[in-house]
């Protein structure tokens, strides 16, 4: 069955957006809320990639061609997505524990110093990951069940947008309760906050841990989606590209880090299909000239709406009777 | 006021050294329940340093502190809200991106919307305490005169209003005992009256007030009590008459 042109284009741009979006969401409580300032958001969304991969993976087949990694547990989405989360939020504990407590930049130190440790065990740690190959053959979930390569991937895109819509949800509830105000008291003064009364610390790693296990679910759609991961996926740029995104749709506002998400995506998927129709040799410039209005783009913004197209929304409360 | 009713806050040969300065060197004091108990002291006595400890912000490096008859030394500054302490800043530290009336909220106690666990779980109660907080803190609004601004970002208020801000926003953990730092400092005469009269009133409604504060009208008008630090310990205390003729206090700080 083939579905009309426009359909799949549509499909194929919105699972890599959403998933963006999920990953700009995760990290807009952690530093859109609380002010985490998290440089390591690479490691958290491999930790969960790798994780899915490594239990839904049938056994690899053994070829000169291919070393192999750990795996052939062929275990379905659900256990897979679990068990990412479940990586990626205990690595957040155990990182978080010493070090949440430094300044800022510190902090920012030490998870970039975390994300480039994750990443130099996947390249190296050949027997588990199978290096930079990456992990090859990922299933999706429904494989069993859909054979046709549109329709799973319409499928794929509906796991993905109906997992950054619950996401979505579940955040602007926390986040408009009274545990978020607390967030953005602590992001805003964390001294004050801690005068006023507020375990400063649990909140901070509560925000931070329920960041990182949202990255880790998203690195374990990711996984399935692309069905095959390499370590240079999850390199620095890639926890760049998701700052910009929060700051481009804007940090504090989770509405705007879905649009950022989708804006910055929109721009990537539009130029790269520009390439096609361009002659070779100018074609060939074009991915650096993307970088560079990407940068151009991030400067201005921070000059000129430093906020973001969406600004952080100001609270009211009606009257109470 | 009967000058023995049992001490609300007893601090004993309390230090406190950053480096090689020694801020607190053996602080001994005691404040009165429901007296205004002034702090004075030239710059560097330590008595910024002493509030810090007191409401847990700063470990001492040894002594104790009690308060309400509990040693709290070393507890961190939750545990004293909990039991009744408050405290303002010198500088407002007034949450800038949070509207005023958010500054206050955030300032409650026994929120059970802020723990992740009872947000699911018990929403009905959590919903009822949310309303309670916000009748609570609407009412300090319309307390300190700030209702007006109830909405408006906190970094937008003039200092006098965040003054006012952080006066309201210390009073939201039903507090029994405040410590003020400075808080008139900076003030113009019309709001330094209107601030010092509700104190006045909280006073009378039972709440102890110990401040830190440099314009000696004041502390010589408003105190019943008034004690004066140096060097990191306490040089002298006594009623407001008795302080300004020690010779030792004039000699220190007051001045010929």
């Amino acid at each position: 069955m083939s579905l009309p042109p426009a359909v799949v284009d549509l499909v194929n741009f919105l699972i890599p957006a959403s998933i963006f979006a999920l990953m700009a969401l995760a990290l807009n409580v952690q530093w859109g809320h609380t002010g985490l300032f998290n440089a390591g958001v690479a490691a958290f969304w491999a930790l969960g990639a790798y994780t899915a991969a490594i239990l839904m993976t049938p056994p690899a087949p053994m070829t000169d061609q291919y070393p192999g990694h750990l795996g052939g547990y062929s275990q379905n989405f659900a256990l897979a997505l679990g068990a990412a989360m479940f990586v990626s939020a205990l690595a957040g504990l155990l990182i978080a524990i010493p070090i949440l407590r430094l300044r800022a930049d510190y902090f920012g130190i030490a998870t970039l110093a975390l994300a480039e440790i994750v990443r130099l065990f996947l390249v190296n740690a050949q027997s588990i990951t199978a290096g930079t190959i990456g992990v090859i053959s990922i299933p999706r979930p429904f494989d069993a069940w859909i054979a046709d390569s549109d329709l799973s991937d319409t499928a794929m895109a509906a796991l993905a947008v109906g997992t950054l819509l619950l996401v979505f949800v579940l955040l602007e509830y926390v986040t408009r309760a009274p545990w978020g105000r607390v967030l953005r008291g602590i992001r805003e003064d964390e001294e004050a906050t801690l005068a006023l009364g507020k375990d400063v610390f649990r909140f901070r790693l509560q925000a931070f841990v329920l960041g990182c296990a949202l990255m880790g679910a998203t690195g374990a759609i990711s996984a399935t989606f692309l069905r095959f991961i390499t370590p240079g996926i999850f390199d620095p740029l890639s926890t760049f590209t998701i700052y910009v995104m929060l700051i481009l749709g804007g940090s504090g506002n989770n509405r705007g880090a879905i649009l950022g998400a989708f804006l910055y995506y929109a721009f990537d998927w539009i130029s790269t299909r520009l390439d096609d129709r361009l002659p070779d040799d100018v074609a060939l410039k074009v991915p650096a000239l993307r970088v560079m209005a990407i940068g151009a783009l991030l400067v201005i913004l921070i000059i000129y709406r430093p906020e973001g197209i969406l600004k952080e929304p100001r609270r009211t409360y009606p009257p109470v009777s | 006021m009967d000058p023995s009713s049992a001490p609300i806050l007893r601090t004993d040969r309390v230090r406190k050294a950053f480096g090689g300065l020694q801020a607190l060197d053996g602080c001994t004091l005691a404040v009165r329940r429901g007296t205004i108990t002034g702090l004075i002291g030239p710059n560097g006595a330590g008595k910024s340093t002493l509030f810090n400890v007191v409401m847990g912000l700063y470990a001492p490096d040894g002594g104790s502190v009690h308060f309400e008859g509990e040693r709290v030394d070393g507890l961190p500054p939750y545990a004293l809200v909990r039991r009744g302490l408050a405290k303002t800043f010198q500088i407002p530290r007034e949450l800038r991106n949070l509207t005023v009336l958010e500054n206050l909220l955030v300032s409650a106690k026994d929120v059970p919307g802020e723990n992740l666990t009872s947000l699911f779980l018990r929403t009905r109660r959590a919903r009822a305490r949310d309303r309670e907080i916000q009748k609570e803190a609407e009412e300090l609004l319309q307390f300190v005169g700030l209702h007006g601004l109830r909405d408006e970002y906190a970094k937008n208020l003039s200092g006098g209003q965040k003054k006012l801000l952080e006066l309201s926003r210390s009073l939201m953990s039903s507090p029994t005992m405040i410590l003020l730092d400075e808080p008139v400092a900076g003030v113009n005469p019309t709001l330094t009256a209107k601030i010092l009269g509700l104190i006045d009133q909280l006073r009378q409604r039972g709440k102890t007030f110990f401040l830190i504060e440099h314009d000696m009208d004041v502390v010589m008008n408003r105190c019943d009590w008034i004690i004066v630090l140096h060097q990191g310990r306490t040089l002298a205390e006594g009623v407001p008459r008795e302080i300004k003729q020690n010779d030792r206090v004039v000699e220190a700080y007051l001045g010929g």
